[in-house]
C-alpha cells in the first residue's frame, strides 16, 4: 500500500519463546509471540500499532530491531536484508533505527546523569568526534526541552516526564530515520503524555523520521499515527489509514476493541460488555481464526484450517472470512 | 439519603499536610469519581476513609468521616475492624497483591464471612458461591478450591470483588480498579460494578486516573489536585461545562479530544511534590488564567450552583466561557 520504496519491510516474521517448568499441560512449551507479520513503513511515516497485553506487539517491535531471536521471516531495511549472521546488518540496522520505552527509570542506569546517558549513545556510535560531545549533549537535551542543568542529574532526581524524554533525546542521538516506541506514554499522568507526544509529532515532522508507535492507548495512536495495525494473539487482523480504521472498522475484534475504550462523552452510556471471555493463551492457540472463540460472528468456517489471510478491502488489509455490514456495531455485540 | 459524608479531611506526614480540607458526598446508590493524577492524594485519601493509612508514617491529622452516621474517625481500633469488611468493601488496583496466594478462594472469601458472623464452614461457602455466582465467575462451585494463580487478571478482579462484597457493605471503595486490566476486560469489570451498584443499592467511590472510566461511570465527581478538592459536581455538567481551569486543561489535553497530528493543548510544567506546594491556589504556576491574587490568596472551595463547587477566583467566567 506503500508507492515509494519502504524505508522497512518486514515479511512473515516469526517469533517463538521456550517455555520452561512444571505443570504446564502437555505439549505447550512455546509462547507464539508473533505468528507472520508482514508490514511495510515509507520514510517519515507513522504506524501505530495496538491490541492488548500479551497480542506480541512489544515482541514485534524488538524482533523488528534484533532485539531478539526471530524464529521465521526476515526484516529488510532500507532495502537490505538485517539478519543475525551479517553482524555487520545488525549495526547498520541499529545505527538508523532506535527504540524508546515505556518504563522512564528502568531504562536508564540509575548511577549515571542524564547528560552522561546521551554521551554514552554518541560515544558507542562515534557519530561526533569526542571534543564535540558535550555540545551535541546540550543540544540534544534542548531538542526534547529539558534545559542543560539538568545533564548533571541522575534519574531519580528527575521527574518521570523529563526521565522519558532523556529517553528519547538517548533515541535521536543516533540520528535515527526510524523510531520504535514501546508504550512510552503509558506511564505518565494525562498532562505529562500531552507533553511528550506533542514532543514526538514536532520531532517526527522536523526531523521526517518514520515512527512506529505501540500503544494499548487506542486515542493516543489515532491522534499521533497515519496509519494503524491491530494485532490479536500474535497476528495482525486489521491494518488501514488510521481513519478509516477507526470510523468503519472492518474486524470484529477491532469493533469490539474500539467500543471498549471509555468514551470522555458523559452522554455516551457504558456499553454492553463488549467481548466475552478473555483471549486464549498465546501457548495454546485455537485452531482456525485466532479470534473465533470470542467472536460474536463466528461460523463454522472460522473454528477450522488456517488462520484467515489478511485480505485487502478498500484501502485496508483485513483477516476475517466476512464482510461484515459497515457500522453496526452498536448493541450487536450483547 | 447520605451514606457517607467527609468534612474538612486532612491528612499528615508528621506536621506536613498532604491532603487538606477535603469534603465528599455519597448517597446510596450513587458512584461517585474521585479523579486526579498521581500524587494527587486520592489514593492516600481514600485509604484514610477506612483507616488504612500506613501507621506511624501518615494520620489523619483533622475533619470527620461520617459513615451511617457514625464518626469513622473518632472509633477504636477494635470497632472499626468490624467496619471494614461490614459496611466497607475494598478493592484495589492489583488484585493479586491483595488476594491470598496461597489460599483457596472459596475459603478468602467465606473468612470474612466466618470472622464477622461467625457463621459456620458450610454457610460460609454457600455463600462464597453465590458471590462468585453474581460477579461471574463461571461454574462456581467448582471453581471454591481454585488458587488466585489460577485465574486471569480480569477474574482476579471479580474474586477480590467477591472478597469485599462478603458481608454486604453499603459502601465499596474501588482505588483504580481496572488500570491493569486491557480494555475489553476492563469494560466488563466496570459493567459488573454498575449492576452490582444497581442490584445491591451499593454506593461506590471509585478512584481513578481515566477520565474515560469516569464519564461511562460516575454520577458526581471530584477532581483534585495537589493534595485538593479543585471541583465537584454532577458528572455531566462538569464535563460539558468545567469550572476550574484544571479541569478544563485535563479534559483538552486528551488524545482524541484535539484534532489528529495536530499539537495538544498540553498543561505546562508538572505537578507539585508535596513538599512543595506552591502559595495560593496550588494550580497557579501551570494555570493559563493565573493572576496575582491567585499566587496570593488560596481560593476556598465554594458552592457555583445547588451541586457544583469549585476552588477557583474565576470559576464563574471559566464556567460561563466553557458552556
Amino acid at each position: 500500500m506503500n508507492a515509494p520504496l519502504p524505508l522497512l519491510a518486514v515479511e512473515d516474521l516469526v517469533v517463538r519463546f521456550r517455555v520452561s517448568g512444571l505443570g504446564l499441560p502437555f505439549g505447550a512449551r512455546h509462547i507464539n509471540a508473533v505468528n507472520g507479520v508482514t508490514l511495510s513503513l515509507a520514510p517519515g511515516d507513522t504506524l501505530g500499532i495496538v491490541g492488548e497485553s500479551g497480542c506480541g506487539k512489544s515482541t514485534l517491535g524488538r524482533a523488528i530491531l534484533n532485539l531478539l531471536d526471530v524464529q521465521g521471516g526476515e526484516v529488510r531495511f532500507d532495502g537490505s536484508l538485517v539478519s543475525p549472521r551479517d553482524r555487520a546488518s545488525v549495526a547498520r540496522l541499529r545505527s538508523q533505527a532506535a527504540m524508546v520505552f515505556q518504563d522512564p527509570y528502568a531504562s536508564l542506569n540509575p548511577r549515571i546523569a542524564a547528560g552522561g546517558a546521551i554521551a554514552e549513545v554518541l560515544r558507542v556510535h562515534g557519530r561526533v568526534p569526542s571534543a564535540g560531545i558535550p555540545a551535541r549533549v546540550a543540544e540534544l537535551l534542548q531538542l526534547v526541552g529539558l534545559s542543560a542543568d539538568l545533564a548533571e542529574r541522575r534519574p531519580h532526581q528527575l521527574s518521570g516526564g523529563q526521565c522519558q524524554r532523556v529517553g528519547i533525546a538517548r533515541a535521536l542521538a543516533v540520528e535515527p530515520r526510524l523510531i520504535i516506541a514501546d508504550e512510552c506514554v503509558a506511564a505518565l499522568d494525562v498532562s505529562i503524555q500531552a507533553q511528550i507526544l506533542n514532543l514526538l509529532t514536532e520531532l517526527q515532522r522536523k526531523m521526517k523520521l518514520a515512527l512506529i508507535f505501540i500503544s494499548h492507548d487506542l486515542g493516543v495512536v489515532r491522534h499521533l499515527c497515519r496509519q494503524v495495525a491491530v494485532m490479536y494473539l500474535g497476528r495482525i487482523v486489521e491494518h488501514g489509514p488510521t481513519e478509516d480504521v477507526f470510523l468503519a472498522p472492518k474486524h470484529p475484534y477491532t469493533r469490539a476493541l474500539l467500543a471498549a475504550v471509555p468514551d470522555i462523552d458523559p452522554d455516551r452510556p457504558l456499553v454492553p460488555a463488549s467481548l466475552r471471555g478473555e483471549p486464549p493463551s498465546p501457548m495454546d492457540l485455537p485452531p482456525g481464526c485466532p479470534f473465533h472463540p470470542r467472536c460474536p460472528h463466528a461460523q463454522e468456517i472460522c473454528a477450522h484450517g488456517a488462520a484467515p489471510a489478511l485480505r485487502s478491502v478498500a484501502d485496508s488489509r483485513v483477516a476475517c472470512h466476512f464482510d461484515l455490514p459497515p457500522n453496526a456495531q452498536q448493541g450487536e455485540e450483547r | 439519603m447520605t451514606l457517607l459524608t467527609v468534612r474538612n479531611l486532612s491528612i499528615g506526614v508528621g506536621r506536613r499536610l498532604i491532603v487538606e480540607d477535603v469534603d465528599l458526598d455519597l448517597r446510596a446508590g450513587e458512584v461517585l469519581g474521585l479523579v486526579g493524577e498521581s500524587g494527587s492524594g486520592k489514593t492516600v485519601t481514600c485509604r484514610a476513609l477506612a483507616r488504612l493509612l500506613p501507621r506511624g508514617r501518615l494520620h489523619i491529622a483533622s475533619g470527620s468521616v461520617q459513615l451511617n452516621g457514625r464518626d469513622l474517625t473518632r472509633l477504636s481500633e477494635e470497632e472499626m475492624r468490624k467496619v471494614r469488611g461490614v459496611e466497607i468493601g475494598m478493592i484495589f488496583q492489583n488484585p493479586s497483591s491483595h488476594l491470598d496466594p496461597v489460599m483457596r478462594i472459596g475459603d478468602q472469601i467465606a473468612e470474612s464471612v466466618r470472622y464477622h458472623e461467625g457463621a459456620p464452614m458450610a454457610e460460609g461457602r454457600a455463600r462464597a458461591v453465590e458471590l462468585l455466582r453474581q460477579v461471574g465467575i463461571p461454574d462456581p462451585a467448582h471453581r471454591l478450591s481454585a488458587y488466585p494463580h489460577e485465574f486471569s487478571g480480569g477474574m482476579r478482579q471479580r474474586v477480590m470483588i467477591a472478597v469485599a462484597l462478603a458481608c454486604r457493605p453499603t459502601l465499596l471503595i474501588a482505588d483504580e480498579p481496572t488500570t491493569a486490566l486491557d480494555v475489553t476486560v476492563q469494560a466488563q469489570v466496570l459493567r459488573l460494578l454498575l449492576d452490582l451498584r444497581d442490584r445491591l443499592g451499593l454506593a461506590i467511590l471509585l478512584v481513578t486516573h481515566n477520565l474515560g472510566v469516569v464519564a461511562q461511570t460516575c454520577d458526581s465527581l471530584a477532581v483534585m489536585y495537589a493534595g485538593r478538592i479543585m471541583e465537584r459536581g454532577a458528572k455531566r455538567e462538569l464535563l460539558r461545562a468545567p469550572a476550574h481551569p484544571y479541569t478544563e486543561a485535563l479534559l483538552k489535553c486528551q488524545p482524541g479530544a484535539a484534532k489528529a497530528a495536530a499539537l495538544l493543548p498540553a498543561i505546562p510544567g508538572q505537578p507539585p511534590a508535596a513538599t512543595a506546594f506552591p502559595e495560593g491556589c496550588r494550580f497557579h504556576p501551570r494555570c493559563p488564567r493565573a493572576a496575582a491574587e491567585c499566587r496570593e490568596r488560596r481560593p476556598a472551595l465554594r458552592p457555583l450552583d445547588s451541586e457544583r463547587m469549585a476552588a477557583c477566583h474565576f470559576a464563574e467566567p471559566v464556567m460561563r466561557a466553557a458552556s
